[in-house]
């Protein structure tokens, strides 16, 4: 089946390092695009394709080999003069790494990838022939290579996946991307979206497995880390086992009958140690999942600039915190959403150049991408200079669409309003463009960003721009929890879902609509005890109300009390999971405690969310 | 015949090909393999000392194989150091630069381990006429 049977390990290593060499590529055609004649960015770009090129030699990729080939030997006349640096010859350069990709794909797949595009092949013999490239409608073609090309490697069909993942349908030789993306990237004759369609639904081998692996993203399981990273790992085991052999002779002392001052202080001394090691090889070993964000930041500048031409717009993207540095996975599944994110900003959120030369604007407009971690949690941020967003429109929307009712409406605050974009089924776009608004998206967006134990935020200005805040946990495997209790039995809930702790007295608790609620600071919020959500017997003494903070709700948890918070190492239950548990964790005492996933809870209620305040109060009530 | 011990400097900013230069050495019984990403590593390991072989890509950053080629001729203790060019061009000119500036062979991407083999016996030979 493979076409590279004996080479897989070499194929491996190929496709990680000459992906992220075309992916730095692509990062500096942005740049030349605006300075066409750097002889350092043409150097590069040269050395990128002729490196690629070398590469694609000892896989016997000829077809690889020879589109390298030709752009390199584009550059070469580029770097020298030879030739000069046009807007034709710039569309021509871009299909010809969006093709390079393209064929990444195909060895991805472990087969040879097939000759280029024709068009693009002839179209590159004739610049190196220095003909004159006619400036034909390039611009819609190229955007839907741009778009389409990049968005097979990473783009739409991780939708797809996403919502096969949701709704456990078994992969099927479905269109790898929705019915409208499909027929908005195939409109234009172009053979290389042509192709990708086929291969999608033709070939036998894509279907089932193939489809799964993909949705495993099977080549990214291995990870490069810098060797000084393993060796600090390495190291601090060799200190942990020392410590272990001092702990395991003072256990034979104290076994022995010792127990003077010094046994004891030697104890305390090693346990420490280990305390100090054990924490110590915990981020050691978290540090070797972490990379540079900048690795993913620098396919959207080409991302952006295809998009922003083929919408006529001048747009800017700027980078900013390359440098900060994210668990592997997560980046992973951050492609997509902050794709998504920028797709919508400069199709959405940023006005023309005309209308903003008529407001007062610069013409440019401004779309920032930055990363930076602040204490714990990592932030990314997505803003635009654009027109910003309407929370009136947006209600107006929402009920127009049927999303939320009248009475929903009157209670949405500004913040709330612009949550709405994040509902299911809501898009703002009045028509229904290639890139977006197709009505999904921003949910998913969201859901995605909330597997990761994240949290996204807009705020906006009208007339100023908008800003979708990210924040995410610096890694996945530890959670900080809040152990609540009902009773003797703790629970775990995430921490990062808690906004405050606060007594409930029954004098506070009123019933609006038959349910128990709760005025905090303006905010009526309903009161959940836990054991409803549970299906527990009604607790005897909820003293304690959790703020919890949900995407959708906000609501006040009811507790018996609280034992702390603790950083919990997740343990998942693969084959038996119940519903409403998100995983096991055990206490410093050996104690075992299930977290609890509120969304499912929540979800499992369907519309009784909510108590009488009788029930809530139970005994309280009459003791008061 | 070669020491198998013999101590190899592979150079290239790729690090999939050093990996494949390294592993068609192995092949041919050269285990000894060291490696480095341009020519101002190069110079460095160089300056370490030990190393009886360069194997060196042309293009590179920071400094090209040609660069390394011509500072290695042009430094009294290793300027008697076997370089072997590789290059993906079989391109005339290329071929004259690289003689010109005293490289001791020149092989052109993709070989096998037989091509690579073939190069290298012959820089042997020269290199024990020399010593002879």
């Amino acid at each position: 089946m493979s076409d590279f049977a004996g080479m897989e390990e070499l194929l491996q290593d190929f496709l990680v390092e000459a992906t992220d060499l075309l992916s730095s590529v692509d990062f500096k055609l942005v740049d030349l695009e605006r300075a066409p004649g750097d002889r350092g960015l043409l150097n590069d770009i040269f050395r990128g394709f002729h490196t690629i090129k070398g590469g694609a030699g000892f896989l016997n990729a000829g077809e690889l080999v020879n589109l390298c080939h030709l752009t390199e030997n584009l550059f070469d006349k580029l770097r020298n003069m030879e030739l000069h640096l046009d807007p034709p010859l710039m569309d021509v350069i871009l299909s010809a790494t969006a093709a390079v990709r393209h064929m990444f794909t195909h060895l991805e797949r472990g087969m040879q990838p097939p000759a280029a595009d024709p068009d693009i092949i002839a179209r590159l013999q004739a610049a190196l022939r220095g003909e004159a490239l006619a400036k034909v409608e390039h611009t819609a073609p190229i955007a839907a290579v741009a778009v389409a090309a990049p968005a097979a490697a990473s783009g739409e069909p991780d939708w797809n996946l996403l919502h096969r993942a949701v709704t456990g349908v078994v992969p099927q030789a479905a269109p790898a991307t929705p019915p409208e993306a499909q027929r908005a990237a195939n409109q234009p004759a172009d053979p290389v979206t042509h192709s990708f369609g086929r291969r999608a639904s033709d070939h036998p081998g894509f279907t089932g497995p193939t489809g799964r692996r993909d949705a495993e993203r099977g080549r990214d399981t291995s990870i490069r880390v810098d060797t000084s990273r393993l060796d600090q790992v390495l190291n601090l085991s060799g200190e942990i086992g020392l410590t272990k052999n001092r702990l395991t002779a003072l256990r034979a002392d104290i076994l022995n009958g010792r127990s003077d001052t010094e046994t004891l202080h030697a104890l305390d001394v090693a346990v420490s140690q280990l305390d100090l090691l054990v924490s110590d090889l915990q981020n050691a070993v978290m540090k070797t999942r972490m990379q540079p964000i900048g690795r993913l930041f620098q396919k959207y500048p080409r991302i952006a600039r295809d998009l922003a031409r083929s919408l006529g717009k001048d747009v800017e993207l700027d980078l900013a915190g390359e440098d900060t540095e994210i668990d592997k996975t997560m980046i992973e599944d951050l492609s997509d959403p902050i794709i998504h994110l920028i797709r919508n900003a400069i199709d959405h959120g940023v006005e023309p150049s005309s209308e903003r030369l008529a407001l007062g604007k610069p013409e440019k407009s401004l779309v920032r991408l930055e990363a930076r971690q602040e204490g714990d949690h990592i932030v990314i941020i997505v803003a635009d200079d654009g027109r910003g967003m309407n929370p009136e429109r947006l209600r107006a929307k929402a009920l127009e669409k049927g999303v939320i009712t009248d009475e929903e409406a009157n209670t949405l605050d500004e913040r709330a309003s612009l949550n709405l974009v994040f509902l299911p089924g809501f898009s703002t776009a009045e028509r229904v463009s290639d890139v977006s608004g197709r009505g999904v998206g921003m949910d998913v967006v969201r859901t995605n960003i909330q597997k990761l134990n994240g949290t996204i935020e807009i705020r906006s200005t009208v007339g100023k721009g908008t800003t979708f805040m990210i924040s995410l946990p610096l890694t996945l495997a530890i959670l900080p929890v809040l152990l609540v209790k009902l009773g003797e039995q703790p629970f775990a809930v995430p921490l990062s879902m808690v906004r405050e702790i606060l007594p409930i007295e029954p004098a506070g608790v009123q019933e609006i609509g038959g349910r128990a609620t709760m005025v905090v600071r303006g905010e009526v919020l309903p009161v959940l005890p836990l054991p409803h959500l549970l299906g527990w017997p009604p607790s005897q003494q909820a003293e304690y109300g959790v703020l919890m903070q949900t995407a959708e709700h906000n609501f006040i948890l009811a507790i018996d009390s609280f034992a702390g918070r603790e950083d919990a190492v997740i343990k998942s239950l693969d084959d038996f999971r119940p519903k409403g548990v998100a995983g096991v964790t055990t206490l410093s005492n050996g104690q075992i405690v299930l977290i609890l996933d509120m969304k499912e809870l929540l979800s499992g209620l369907g519309d009784a969310r909510g108590v009488p305040r009788s029930v809530l109060l139970g005994s309280m009530a009459k003791a008061a | 015949m070669a020491d198998p011990k013999m101590k190899f400097l592979v150079v290239d900013d790729f690090s999939t090909m050093r990996r494949i230069v390294r592993n068609l050495l192995k092949e041919l019984g050269f285990a000894n393999v060291e490696e480095a990403e341009d020519g101002v590593v190069a110079l460095q390991k160089l300056q370490g000392g030990g190393i009886e072989f360069v194997v060196t890509d042309w293009n590179m950053p920071n400094m090209t194989g040609l660069e390394l080629l011509q500072a290695i001729r042009a430094n009294a203790q290793y300027k008697h150091l076997p370089v072997l060019m590789i290059t993906a061009e079989a391109k005339k000119e290329n071929i004259i630069a690289a003689a010109q500036a005293g490289a001791s062979g020149y092989i052109v991407k993709p070989f096998t381990a037989a091509t690579l083999s073939e190069k290298l016996t012959k820089i042997f030979e020269k290199m024990e006429k020399k010593a002879a």
